[in-house]
C-alpha cells in the first residue's frame, strides 16, 4: 500500500486578508498576486518542505491555512478500477 | 468551437459541456455587427466585478482591476502594459475564490482575449477602435 498519505495546502479564502507571511516562509510553493494574496502551487508538498510548509500554516495570522490530506494519487487507482469494470462488461456484452 | 457549430447547439449546460465548452460566466450578450468586442467585454466584466460577493481578496480585488483594465482599453485610453496584465490576472484567478464566480469571470476574460486577440490590441497598440459604431460613441 501507499506509504504515507499526500499533504497540499488549503487555503480558506474568505479568511484570508493577504497578511502575506506564507509566501515569506515557504517561498517554494506560494506566491503573492498583485494584492498580495497567496496564488499556492498545486499538488503534495514534497518532503523536503513539509516542515517549512508546516510554519508556514501555523503563522499566518487570521488562520487562513491548513494542511489537508489529499485523496489517494490517480495512478493507483485506475488499475483496480479497470480490472473490475473489465469483469462486470462480458455478461452485459454477451447477446447469444 | 467553431461558430457554425456553436450556433446549432441548444444553451444548455450538458450539451456545451459535450462540446467541451461551457456557459462561462453565465451572461449573455449579442454583438452586433458593428459593434467591438473589447466594449463589449468591458460591459460585462464590470457587471461580474459589480457582482462580487466581496469575501475573498482575489476576487474583490482581482476582478475590480480586470474590469478597470478592460474598460480603460474599451475607451482607446488603456496604460502600456494593460493588455499584458489582462492576460497574467485572468490565469491567475482561476479557482481562487470560495465561491466560482471569480472562475467563470476570468474564463470569459481569456477567451475574450483570444477571440478578440486582434482588436484587443488595436485599442492597446493605436489606442483606436476599429468598429465606426463605437468610435462614434466614444466621440
Amino acid at each position: 500500500m501507499s506509504p504515507e498519505p499526500k499533504v497540499g495546502i488549503r487555503v480558506d479564502r474568505i479568511r484570508c486578508d493577504g497578511y502575506g507571511m506564507c509566501a515569506e516562509l515557504l517561498p517554494e510553493l506560494i506566491e503573492l498576486d498583485d494584492w498580495g494574496y497567496p496564488i499556492v502551487r498545486a499538488g503534495a508538498v514534497p518532503d523536503d518542505l513539509l516542515e517549512h510548509a508546516r510554519r508556514a500554516v501555523d503563522v499566518c495570522p487570521v488562520l487562513a491555512f491548513k494542511l489537508a490530506n489529499l485523496p489517494p494519487a490517480p495512478s493507483a487507482a485506475p488499475a483496480p478500477a479497470t480490472e473490475r469494470s473489465a469483469k462486470a462488461r462480458p455478461p452485459v456484452l454477451a447477446r447469444s | 468551437l467553431e461558430p457554425e457549430r456553436a450556433w446549432r447547439l441548444a444553451l444548455d449546460p450538458v450539451q456545451l459541456r459535450a462540446e467541451g465548452t461551457g456557459f462561462g460566466c453565465g451572461v449573455v450578450s449579442f454583438l452586433s455587427a458593428e459593434e467591438c468586442g473589447v466594449r463589449a467585454t468591458a460591459r460585462i466584466m464590470e457587471f461580474m466585478a459589480g457582482q462580487s460577493a466581496a469575501q475573498c481578496g482575489p476576487c474583490v480585488f482581482g476582478l475590480r482591476a480586470i474590469a478597470d483594465a478592460t474598460a480603460r482599453l474599451a475607451a482607446c485610453s488603456g496604460a502600456r502594459d494593460d493588455l499584458e496584465r489582462l492576460g497574467r490576472w485572468s490565469t491567475q484567478l482561476a479557482g481562487r475564490g470560495a465561491c466560482r464566480h471569480p472562475d467563470g469571470a476570468v474564463a470569459l476574460m481569456s477567451s475574450a482575449l483570444r477571440v478578440f486577440s486582434e482588436e484587443f490590441a488595436l485599442h492597446q497598440r493605436s489606442r483606436r477602435c476599429s468598429r465606426p459604431y463605437d468610435r462614434a460613441k466614444v466621440a
